[in-house]
């Protein structure tokens, strides 16, 4: 009984030594984690600069392809990579010349070639890499735009070939793409480019990806809605807008 | 997502948790319909404990600032986790919020209000 008495106390504040240590573990891990996941976020924006396009196109990468990866039933573990690996997809542009990459006009069979090599310059940036995170974010830079036909590049991959990441990707970009507005085009609407996506099943998408995208509808067009009212509010309300003082 | 809330000095504090996307925002929605039909106007969205938001978390933020500007109310937020940091950052949301680095700097902030 009185062995037992001394054992106790002691037991007791091991139990509450480990359950600290623990806490500190997680909140370090969670800090490291999310640092991480930051800096992800904006090393993807810089080749958006390059591009001239929009941060919140990183997050409708990631929107649109989470929920293809939904439509496919894919696991929590491979959504979880696609959204932090999916707005990395042009990161090889950051190598590309300026000249070439914001050149007004039409551009030369070279110079077009030299653009396409963004894809090979991205997954190189990504080589040897132990990460899992950017494991996927290579094989999303290098096969993002091969087509379901064979027509594609770098490496002219047809069907399943293509990684399964790559083809999420595909189809996530040209519908943003297809949304939004450009130094060069306008918006086409929601259901013309949902349109132009069912066309190109079998083309330029795998029909899977195509089918799964359709199945969640009803949700791409709430992320399609949500940008716009994201990017009117900021135009109207920014700091940046001398008109006015923020909210 | 978690949502815990607390009156401090007249502000009605909002500690989310969690992931606010496309499958949890509507839990967000209700309460700020719930904030809404309160008398609170002085709003503080601490969200040192989201991993993430997605487009229609943003787009929920947005919405209810409008609709409280629209009733004379303020909304600040405070203590970004570094993910929230980055994607207000990139998509230039944190040029159109007020944002504090602590929670007490933000509630300072409401007493000139």
């Amino acid at each position: 009984m009185a062995t037992k008495n001394r054992v106790k106390p002691k037991y007791f504040e091991y139990q509450k030594k480990v359950r600290r240590a623990y806490q500190k573990l997680k909140e370090a891990y969670e800090e490291i984690k999310q640092s991480y996941t930051e800096i992800v976020f904006r090393f993807a924006l810089m080749a958006e600069y390059k591009d001239e396009t929009t941060g919140t196109h990183l997050v409708r990468i990631a929107d649109y392809s989470t929920e293809i990866a939904k439509g496919l039933n894919l696991s929590e573990k491979d959504r979880y990579y696609l959204r932090y690996a999916s707005p990395m997809h042009d990161i090889g542009k950051l190598v590309i010349p300026d000249s070439i990459l914001k050149k007004e006009g039409g551009l030369t069979p070279e110079e077009r070639e030299i653009i396409k090599k963004h894809t090979v310059l991205g997954a190189d940036i990504f080589k040897g890499t132990r990460s899992p995170i950017l494991k996927v974010a290579r094989v999303i830079a290098l096969s993002h735009h091969e087509r379901y036909d064979g027509t594609g590049y770098p490496q002219g991959l047809k069907g399943k070939q293509i990684p399964l990441f790559g083809r999420i990707v595909a189809l996530a970009d040209v519908f943003d793409a297809l949304t939004t507005k450009r130094p060069y085009k306008e918006p086409y609407s929601f259901e013309d480019a949902i349109w132009m996506v069912k066309q190109e099943a079998k083309r330029h998408f795998d029909p899977d990806i195509v089918r799964a995208f359709l199945k969640r509808k009803k949700n791409i067009k709430k992320i399609w809605q949500a940008t716009k009212d994201i990017e009117s509010f900021i135009a109207e309300y920014s700091f940046d807008n001398e008109e006015n003082q923020g909210l | 997502m978690q949502v815990v809330q607390k009156t401090k000095n007249g502000v009605m504090v909002c500690y989310l948790k969690g992931e606010i996307n496309i499958d949890t925002v509507s839990k967000l929605k209700e309460i700020f319909e719930a904030i809404l039909k309160s008398k609170s106007r002085k709003v503080l969205l601490n969200f040192k404990e989201v991993e993430y938001i997605d487009s229609l978390g943003i787009a929920t933020l947005i919405d209810f600032s409008k609709r409280l500007l629209k009733r004379e109310g303020i909304l600040f937020l405070c203590e970004l986790s570094p993910n929230l940091r980055s994607i207000f950052g990139i998509t230039k949301v944190d040029k159109v919020f007020k944002i504090y680095e602590t929670e007490e700097e933000a509630l300072k902030e409401f007493y000139g209000y």
